[in-house]
């Protein structure tokens, strides 16, 4: 008999990814990579490829302070995130997965 | 009489059926291009460019659908009278296709038009899809009247154009969102060219024209989901 188990989605969507980034760092405020990693449920190389991203797009903003690093969000970070959520449904509608 | 009461509803509820959903592929396709652009995402920006081609589509078919309703051909023929002039009978009218309109004019030539533009929106939506996804780390027989139909002016271009659509929605369904029904817009698309289909291959007015009704009603699911929630 064949057991069955429940399929997790394999692929997030890029919009996906940015918001879950943005949202953590939202909810949190100044918040270092590993929190947002398990916020966002990325691998650690492929945030900090997401993170360089989204602060080349000034919308998030490294912090160092002594030895340790955090990212907060930049005002355009946080219109960005208002957007997100008000587009959400709208992209579930039509195919993405988010 | 009754015959050009049916013309000009199917042409009515057509052409607002095609304006208004080519209003929410142009909300969609403005909405996915601004964030794109704001969060450098190329597959959302793909995806938006695909919505605006659909829009180009849509309102080439409502022009399409105007005209054949200022420019009437024949409409009791057309809409009643159509399975007495199949090709078994009459091949020179199977070859006239399923439009009811005005089947050699401008509004037959831009219907064939915007069946161009469908296919090749839905293969940016398809590419937009595909490349939006990040891959995450977690766990027959030839007779003569077949022939004759496809002989029959711009048919092959809507035949051709409906195939690759299926195809592609195939495709963009498999990509989709499965769970919160991201894929019935494009089940619905597949059901509009399948039926646009059937109606092409049986010369077959209502079918081609159900299937015309059906496509911007996947447009109208996208509107009715947003708004509901």
């Amino acid at each position: 008999m064949s057991r069955r188990t429940k399929t997790v989605s394999r692929y997030r969507s890029q919009a996906g990814i940015v918001y879950d980034i943005l949202n953590t760092i939202a909810e949190e405020g100044p918040t270092s990579p590993t929190r947002i990693m398990y916020g966002a449920r990325l691998p650690y190389d492929r945030l900090k490829n997401m993170l360089e991203h989204l602060e080349e797009q000034g919308l998030v903003k490294k912090i160092v302070e002594e030895d340790r690093v955090f990212y907060d969000l930049t005002p355009k970070g946080r219109d960005v995130l208002e957007e997100l959520r008000r587009v959400r449904r709208l992209l579930r509608s039509i195919g993405i997965r988010f | 009489m009754e015959g050009h009461v049916g013309y000009y509803a199917v042409f009515t509820v057509l052409a607002l059926l095609e304006i208004i959903s080519a209003g929410i592929a142009i909300t969609i396709s403005a909405k996915t291009i601004g964030l794109a652009r704001k969060i450098r995402d190329k597959g959302l920006l793909r995806l938006g460019i695909g919505y605006a081609v659909m829009s180009v589509a849509l309102i080439i078919g409502f022009a399409a659908s105007l005209i054949a309703l200022l420019y009437p051909a024949n409409p009791v023929l057309m809409l009643e009278g159509r399975r007495e002039h199949m090709a078994w009978h009459h091949p020179e009218e199977w070859r006239h296709g399923p439009w009811p309109g005005d089947r050699f004019g401008v509004s037959w030539n831009l219907v064939l038009l915007a069946g161009i533009f469908f296919p090749i929106s839905y293969a940016v939506i398809l590419y937009g899809l595909s490349s939006e996804y990040v891959r995450f780390e977690e766990g027959g027989r030839t007779t003569e009247k077949y022939l004759g139909m496809l002989i029959a002016p711009g048919l092959l271009t809507g035949i051709v154009s409906d195939m690759f659509s299926i195809g592609i929605l195939i495709g963009i369904v498999v990509v989709a969102r499965k769970g919160g029904g991201g894929t019935a817009p494009y089940i619905v698309f597949l059901a509009a060219h399948i039926l646009r289909l059937a109606g092409e291959a049986a010369a077959t007015p209502i079918l081609f024209l159900i299937g015309e009704m059906l496509r911007p009603v996947a447009l109208l699911i996208v509107l009715g989901r947003v708004m509901l929630r």
